[in-house]
């Protein structure tokens, strides 16, 4: 049966599903209902990388050439899966303070990764378009998912508008390569610019490039890389921290394994493009480590420091050799953990008013002086977020030396030393801003006495947290396993 | 015992001696925290002297190899070995951090459990970067060892803590990206990181591609050690640092630079280093100068020991790229002697940091009436940074100088006018803080030098003249290796 292939996808999504149909008969009876659905879905979500792992290696495709299946897509979908389920391990105090809509996070979060897993696997532009929309569209709600916040529905709100108009873009992209091409299938649209780059009396129609370059802008745009940066730190700003989590990991993992797919399944042999991926590089680069410089609120320094993480993996893109789809597969991996422990940390952070209750706006929680009672009270904690920041400003031993490492090693091998120049100065200046995250957390005396860290029954935060801090600080182990299995993902 | 990975214990002794600490001392008081973590740096230190006893003098190829495939791809290995250069690089390494830890159980009061943590990361580092056989291996320690010193300094430093824990971090990591671009260039182009390897190779390589990798690693050890015109991060690093940083940052962690230049930029690339010796020379001739004017007019004793420093490293990059046998000789005898020297000034100013709470050189006067031992002990290290003949100072600065003196005169003749201007500021400091009658009331309360300060300094200072008198001691060990890097040019 071709649709056996596609089981994975299909248990995360019907499973999203019937999570929504049990909370619609059940939810009032159910005594501990988070629990019940966080439970069901990691078990989808165990079942669905079941499946992957025990047909891994299978080549195939599905629907007329519609879907590809490879160890490729298969790598992916299992990552993905995994940092879902991170995610959803941290989100229950979230869920547990969103009582009436609870159901509806877990579902909205696995229908988005069920989008992206069709996403990977899509090999034509209508599949492509219509995953990214499912995918998006939950993504639009769940940045809105914090009712009570302004700054919430301000955010997916934001994304929604900002989104739509990429999502035209992307569409006027397809057109113009339909229109030009006649086919819209990746392989087709490959062998037809390979062609014309090989020939030398055809040229590239100028129509096919424009629809190829409106359709890499909307991918800029969900990837978050500048000059299609402008939602980012508003939506990671606004959107509850579990979700932001989400974004972080889980969705820019995916949008970095669709750069990577769209750039080297099509676009790759088209002459000329790496330019418009080198400058994109650097203004993302410069503007994720400039922006960074002066924000106070975490999470928003986070954003920008995630667009600078960004302008690394299309620096790495430029290079576009074989190591360089390699280094930036294994830089998402770890960005991925990065984000998700330190997002991890954040979701630990409450704000306790002076009567015992808890403020559950997002203002004060996340300024960046709100950590620096941290070291005194929880040692252990402030470490693993060290651990961390370190590993993001890229210092070694931890695993961001390494991402950036293999990073600039296929730059420097395509010869493109200026962008080598730029990335490592640019890491410097972003050094600045993580240290002063550490700085506060270790030597500044406390500002907020409000805010503490909640660690009575939140354990999951707490785990997320110190697997990400040990898997980045012991990374030297893993490294040659884990780049054996990305570069075998090609074979 | 041919087996036993001396290296690796030495590596990571300290390291696994911080990790148990950190996870099992929660009730632990601070003489035991201590006490685990001098415990730990003496053991170091007594293997670190097994070493010496089975080192191979007359070999000039790594010794004590160690090596376990990391990356296969790219030639990078887990891989240690040490020659005469390194060997007494760790020897150092591991006598200084004993002593400052014995000596921070006085002034360390708060946080006692992260400091220890600290000072046993930065000593397993420190040591990892010399033992290190492997370009990649030496960065991820070098670079390393920023995290711990940036904790020390922020953490436990003086009032601008904040600015000079920033400033040390920033400015070395700057150095240190140019370093891995290069070493990435390195890796990308010859799929080795294997040192002994890229000498042959390397050093085979067009002048052209020499020059450019020689300055990215110029910059990175010249910030490291540091030279005119990088220096400015050092006397705020200094100044801020609690005793035992600056201690360690004066006695070690400037000799990294140095120490990089001799390991990587010599045997790399000869032919650019010839070319480029005459910047150099300049370089070193201005730091040598300028900073000891500049260390005459400073208020503060530890910045003018911090400035003195810089002063003294000119002489060292000045003896590493006359590139020859006296040169080389020199700077090696002058990293160990400043070392030894410096690290004693920071802490006789520790002494009386703690008793007075004050630096200003204007508080102090009349010391020798009350304090006549560390008078003395003072009296030996401040002559030994001058270069008196029969302190270890002497032979370092002489042997540069005649090593300089074959490749440029001018050059010899003004690094030796600065050893004039170094006398003038480090005696005029001596008669201001210990002659003259006692004018701050404090001063006359003052208890003279503890049995552990009397010790640790009386220590130092009986090294310090025995390198003097006899330095053949520590030469027998760099002759081999000397010889193998001048062969390359």
């Amino acid at each position: 049966m071709v649709i056996f292939n596609l089981i994975p996808e299909l248990i995360i999504f019907l499973s999203a599903l019937t999570i929504l149909m049990i909370d619609v008969f059940f939810g009032k009876n159910l005594k501990n209902k988070n629990i019940t659905l966080l439970s069901g879905s990691v078990i989808a979500i165990v079942a669905s990388i079941y499946i992957l792992l025990s047909s891994y290696g299978i080549n195939t495709d599905l629907f007329h050439k519609m879907f590809f299946v490879n160890k490729f897509t298969s790598f992916s979908k299992i990552i993905i899966l995994i940092l879902l389920l991170l995610t959803l391990i941290i989100s229950k105090k979230f869920l547990d303070s969103e009582k009436k809509f609870s159901a509806e996070v877990i579902a909205l979060m696995m229908i988005a990764t069920s989008g992206a897993m069709f996403l990977i696997s899509s090999n034509d532009l209508l599949p492509f378009y219509l995953s990214l929309e499912l995918q998006s569209l939950a993504l639009y709600i769940l940045a809105a998912m914090n009712r009570k916040s302004s700054e919430s529905s301000e955010s997916g709100m934001k994304y929604f508008l900002l989104g739509s108009v990429s999502s035209g873009i992307l569409l006027l992209g397809i057109s113009f390569i339909y229109g030009f091409s006649g086919t819209t299938n990746f392989t087709d649209i490959f062998t037809i610019i390979q062609d014309s780059m090989n020939s030398d009396t055809i040229i590239l129609n100028v129509g096919l490039a424009l629809g190829l370059i409106l359709v890499f802008t909307a991918i800029l745009f969900k990837i978050s890389a500048a000059p299609f940066h402008m939602w980012t730190p508003d939506v990671y700003q606004g959107a509850p921290t579990n979700i932001t989590a989400f974004f972080a990991s889980t969705i820019k993992f995916t949008m970095v394994i669709v750069t990577v797919k769209i750039y080297f399944y099509i676009i790759h042999s088209m002459n000329g493009f790496d330019q418009i991926l080198i400058l994109t590089a650097i203004l993302s680069l410069l503007i994720g480590c400039l922006g960074a410089l002066k924000q106070n609120n975490i999470k928003r320094m986070l954003a920008y420091s995630g667009i600078g993480h960004v302008g690394f993996i299309i620096a790495g893109l430029a290079a576009s050799n074989f190591e360089a789809i390699r280094a930036v597969i294994l830089y998402a991996i770890i960005y991925a953990s990065i984000s998700i422990g330190s997002f991890a940390m954040l979701v630990l952070l409450i704000n306790k008013r002076k009567d015992g209750s808890i403020d559950e706006s997002n203002k004060e929680k996340y300024s960046i002086d709100s950590l620096s009672k941290i070291s005194k009270n929880n040692p252990v904690i402030a470490l693993f977020l060290a651990i961390l920041l370190f590993s993001m400003a890229g210092i070694p031993p931890m695993a961001g030396f390494f991402a950036k490492f293999y990073i600039l090693l296929s730059v420097i091998k395509q010869e493109l030393y200026y962008l080598a120049i730029i990335a490592v100065l640019t890491s410097v200046i972003s050094a600045f801003y993580y240290l002063r995250i550490i700085k506060i957390m270790y030597f500044n005396e406390s500002v907020s006495k409000n805010i503490t860290i909640n660690k009575n029954n939140n354990y999951g935060p707490l785990l997320i947290l110190s697997i990400a801090s040990i898997f980045n600080l012991t990374f030297i182990i893993f490294i040659n396993p884990l780049i054996a299995v990305i570069a075998n993902i090609f074979s | 015992m041919d087996n036993f990975p001396i290296l690796s214990a030495l590596t990571f002794l300290p390291l696994i001696s911080a990790l148990i600490i950190f996870l099992f001392s929660k009730n632990a008081n601070n003489k035991q925290l201590f006490g685990i973590s001098i415990t730990t740096s003496l053991i170091n230190f007594i293997l670190s002297i097994l070493l010496l006893f089975g080192f191979d003098k007359v070999n000039a190829n790594f010794q004590f190899t160690e090596n376990i495939s990391l990356i296969p791809e790219y030639g990078i290995n887990y891989a240690l070995g040490i020659d005469g250069i390194s060997l007494v690089m760790i020897v150092l390494t591991t006598f200084l951090i004993p002593i400052c830890l014995i000596t921070s159980m006085n002034s360390i009061k708060n946080r006692v459990k992260e400091y220890v943590i600290f000072f046993l990361l930065l000593e397993s580092f420190v040591i990892g970067s010399f033992v290190a056989a492997d370009l990649v291996l030496f960065y991820i320690f070098f670079e390393a060892i920023l995290i711990p010193m940036f904790f020390i300094i922020g953490i436990w430093g003086g009032k601008n803590r904040n600015y000079a824990a920033y400033k040390f971090f920033l400015y070395t990591l700057f150095g240190s990206v140019l370093f891995l671009t290069a070493l990435i260039y390195i890796i990308a182009t010859y799929k080795t990181a294997d040192i002994a390897t890229l000498k042959l190779i390397l050093s085979q390589n067009n002048i052209e591609i020499q020059k450019w990798l020689w300055a990215a690693f110029f910059v990175s050890f010249a910030i490291k050690i540091p030279m005119f015109p990088f220096h400015t991060w050092l006397p705020d690093a200094h100044v801020q640092a609690p005793t035992a940083g600056s201690v360690i940052l004066a006695g070690v962690l400037i000799k990294l630079g140095a120490y990089g230049f001799l390991r990587f930029s010599l045997p790399f690339f000869p032919d650019a280093s010839i070319y480029f010796s005459q910047l150099v020379f300049i370089l070193s001739t201005i730091a040598i100068i300028y900073t000891s004017i500049i260390a005459l007019m400073q208020e503060d004793v530890k910045k003018m020991i911090a400035y003195s420093s810089v002063a003294h490293m000119g002489f060292i990059t000045m003896g590493i790229f006359a590139f020859n046998e006296q040169g080389l000789h020199g700077a090696i005898m002058q990293m160990i002697s400043h070392g030894l020297v410096s690290s004693a000034l920071f802490l006789c100013v520790g002494v009386i940091y703690d008793r007075m709470h004050t630096r200003q050189i204007i508080d102090f006067g009349g010391l020798t009436h009350k304090m006549p031992y560390y008078a003395m002990l003072f009296m030996i290290f401040m002559l030994a940074s001058v270069g008196l003949p029969g302190t270890s100072g002497f032979v370092g600065e002489f042997l540069t100088i005649i090593g300089a003196f074959q490749v440029n005169k001018i050059i010899a003749i003004i690094a030796a006018i600065g050893v004039i201007l170094g006398a003038c500021y480090m005696l005029w400091l001596y008669a201001r803080v210990m002659f003259g009658d006692i004018k701050n009331k404090k001063i006359e309360s003052l208890k003279d030098v503890n049995i552990i300060e009397f010790s640790a300094l009386g220590l130092m200072a009986f090294l310090v003249v025995l390198f003097g008198i006899y330095p053949s001691l520590i030469l027998r060990y760099l002759d081999s290796p000397v010889l193998a890097i001048i062969n390359l040019k």
